[in-house]
């Protein structure tokens, strides 16, 4: 072999390696399929949407909007306060179930593969306790069912037209009011995510059966927020304030309680409180007001 | 010139590899708000695939059954009856727990296939057969966890050439039958080793493991196994996500030594960050947990019981008891067709009326 036909060769076979290795970066940095939108950056939630479920919490047996059962209801209904003072409790988080979890996202930011700077997903910080998430956009599936459940859940994304809709499972029994109703850890939520300028409209889809009669919807605003910070957070720490209560103590209302203080405060029928899907309707208007009539005058 | 050519060839190989290798799937990203590292591509599911409300069945038997690296040695193994867990390392196999009879072939594929180290021990949680029906074929797959006894020379002994299973004594009591009687379960199922001590334990692939008895839970011969080091506790049927706690009176069980077990892991248990992570917990059904999961199962327990009590207290009949649905807020969740709400109230019901009629400090 002449010593041009090596340097041929030679040359050949780089340019074709160079060609298999340019041809594989390339295909990492593939066009989206779809249209996408970034949620990524620091964001506020708009807390005057169910303000009451943000800084002072709701009412106990406030269960008005939410298509709960009968079984939700009952453990609603027996759900003490108190229960959050168990020191196996004290450093528990928000739910990803949780209405406006924890006021929203403070910061998304994109998870970035570092080798081939492939979007892994989204990391999602919250603030309270940090109750933070990941939503993965990388097609990976969802663990099996022996799989922990978590407090985040199990969330994967996907962009639908220009919303980016996370389906999350694998999450704890949790709180969605912070009243004690509550979804099973077989519940599915689906949030869409629509992002518009500096503004984000959420809305959360939560099913569960095994809780309520028909899905549960919501929505809340996130606001661009520049400066915010989401620093390390009150992270919690567990301390004694139950003083002589022996171990294993649980704090709950008696069988049969009826948590009327939210009715008998704002003079609504106690029925209208108590949640259900037939009373998430216009057509519900017509029995309220039957029941409005019913009341006792001082009560109107 | 011949080298540098072929030296070539071979680095353009090397890369082109390379390339390949970064492309192909890789482990998850372990991230502290999702701890589980099971191989979701050929365990997980498809989110579209899973539907709302829907109670995995725990209890059906996978041909394939899922195997979750729970956290150091420990291996957690699903649908092969009640969960098994895996303590695997240089010297060798434990298992906690044998599965059902019917799953046993896959109970032993699935440590074979993780180690070619011997099989040596197999701890019993209790005697139930979802549990322990593996016990024989799969004890005759290992070697003596003892070294056998005795004998001198330094050989097995008279011990036979299986793995030596640990379990409480009730456990035996349970299998094996006094002389000239039917024993429940062949003797190659029975524990060779068994105490009678609140706790015994274990110095095993550098890892300290304390195997502790649980007075009158589920029956009387109830184990957990705390493997210290690679922090996991194994409960058995003292703790199940899928169910209501199941307790036998027949059998030396209660429903306050289903609490009083409870407490104790909780006891045990320390979580990482809000109180998830950290100690993590086999259940001898249902879903890997952490300390969480298990507080939120103690207070539903805890709830119920008190309730029934509270209407024995007041000399309530059992249908006035049901009529009352003390169990409502938890029967979707943990109650299943072999094991309703009702058959739970029921169980407790005379549980508690059989401690208030008994003579105090004659109870169990």
């Amino acid at each position: 072999m002449t010593h041009t036909t090596r340097v041929r060769l030679i040359v050949l076979s780089l340019a074709l390696g160079l060609g298999i290795v340019g041809t594989q970066l390339m295909a990492q940095n593939a066009p989206p399929p779809v249209q996408r939108v970034d949620i990524s950056g620091d964001w506020q939630v708009v807390t005057h949407e169910d303000q009451p479920n943000y800084a002072p919490g709701p009412e106990l047996g406030d269960y008005a909007g939410m298509p709960i059962n009968e079984n939700a209801r009952q453990k609603a209904e027996s759900w003490d306060a108190q229960v959050l003072s168990q020191p196996e409790r004290q450093t528990q988080t928000h739910p990803a179930q949780y209405v406006g979890n924890n006021r929203g996202p403070a910061r998304i930011t994109k998870i970035i593969e570092p080798v081939t700077q492939a979007m892994l997903g989204y990391a999602l910080a919250g603030g309270f306790g940090r109750a933070d998430r990941i939503v993965w956009t990388d097609g990976r599936p969802h663990p099996s069912e022996f799989s922990e459940h978590t407090w985040s859940g199990f969330s994967t994304g996907t962009w639908q037209d220009g919303t980016f809709v996370i389906t999350t499972t694998h999450l704890k029994i949790g709180t969605t009011r912070r009243n004690g109703v509550y979804t099973s850890p077989y519940a599915k939520m689906v949030e869409y995510y629509n992002r518009t300028g500096t503004e984000i409209q959420v809305m959360v889809w939560i099913d569960d059966p095994l809780t309520q009669e028909e899905p549960m919807v919501r929505t809340y605003t996130l606001r661009w927020n520049p400066a915010g910070n989401t620093a390390t957070g009150n992270v919690f720490e567990s301390v004694d304030e139950f003083g002589d209560k022996p171990a294993g103590w649980v704090p709950f209302w008696p069988l049969g309680t009826k948590q009327r203080e939210y009715a008998d405060r704002f003079r609504i029928p106690f029925e209208a409180t108590q949640g259900g899907a037939d009373k998430l309707y216009p057509e519900y208007q017509i029995r309220l007001q039957e029941l409005m009539r019913q009341q006792p005058p001082a009560a109107r | 010139m011949k080298k540098t050519y072929w030296a070539l060839i071979a680095v353009s190989a090397a890369v082109f590899a390379v390339q390949l290798y970064a492309q192909a799937p890789t482990a998850q990203i372990p991230v502290y708000n999702f701890r589980s590292n099971e191989d979701t591509r050929k365990f997980g599911m498809m989110p579209e695939d899973i539907r709302a409300g829907v109670k995995p069945d725990y209890s059906r038997l996978r041909d394939q059954p899922v195997i979750i690296p729970t956290r150091g040695q420990v291996h957690m193994v699903g649908g092969v009856g009640g969960n098994v867990a895996m303590l695997i390392g240089d010297e060798g196999v434990i298992l906690v727990d044998t599965g059902a009879e019917a799953a046993s072939e896959r109970v032993i594929r699935a440590y074979q296939e993780m180690t070619t180290r011997p099989l040596r021990w197999i701890i019993n949680t209790s005697a139930d057969d979802d549990h322990t029906g593996g016990n024989d074929p799969v004890a005759k797959t290992g070697l003596p966890g003892n070294g056998g006894g005795g004998g001198g020379g330094g050989g097995r002994g008279g011990n036979p050439p299986i793995a030596t299973i640990v379990a409480h004594e009730a456990v035996l009591n349970r299998m094996s039958a006094p002389t000239g009687q039917q024993a429940s379960r062949p003797v190659g199922a029975w524990p060779q080793s068994t105490f009678f001590t609140p706790k015994k334990t274990l110095y095993f692939n550098d890892e300290p493991i304390e195997i502790i008895h649980v007075p009158s839970a589920h029956t009387d011969g109830d184990l957990i196994v705390h493997f210290r080091r690679s922090d996991v506790i194994v409960a058995g049927d003292v703790y199940a996500t899928d169910r209501f706690p199941q307790f036998d009176p027949a059998r030396g069980g209660g429903i306050q030594g289903i609490i009083d077990g409870l407490n104790r892991i909780i006891d045990m248990t320390v979580p990482a960050f809000n109180m998830q992570g950290g100690t993590l917990v086999i259940p001898g059904h249902g879903r890997l947990s952490n300390e969480a999961d298990v507080v939120e199962y103690r207070d539903m327990v805890t709830i119920i019981k008190e309730r029934i009590q509270d209407m024995v207290q007041k000399r309530m009949t059992l249908a006035q008891v049901r009529a009352a649905r003390p169990a409502l807020d938890y029967e979707r969740i943990y109650g299943m067709p072999s094991w309703t709400g009702d058959m739970f109230i029921e169980a407790i019901y005379n549980d508690l009326s059989r401690s208030a009629t008994t003579t105090p400090g004659a109870g169990r």
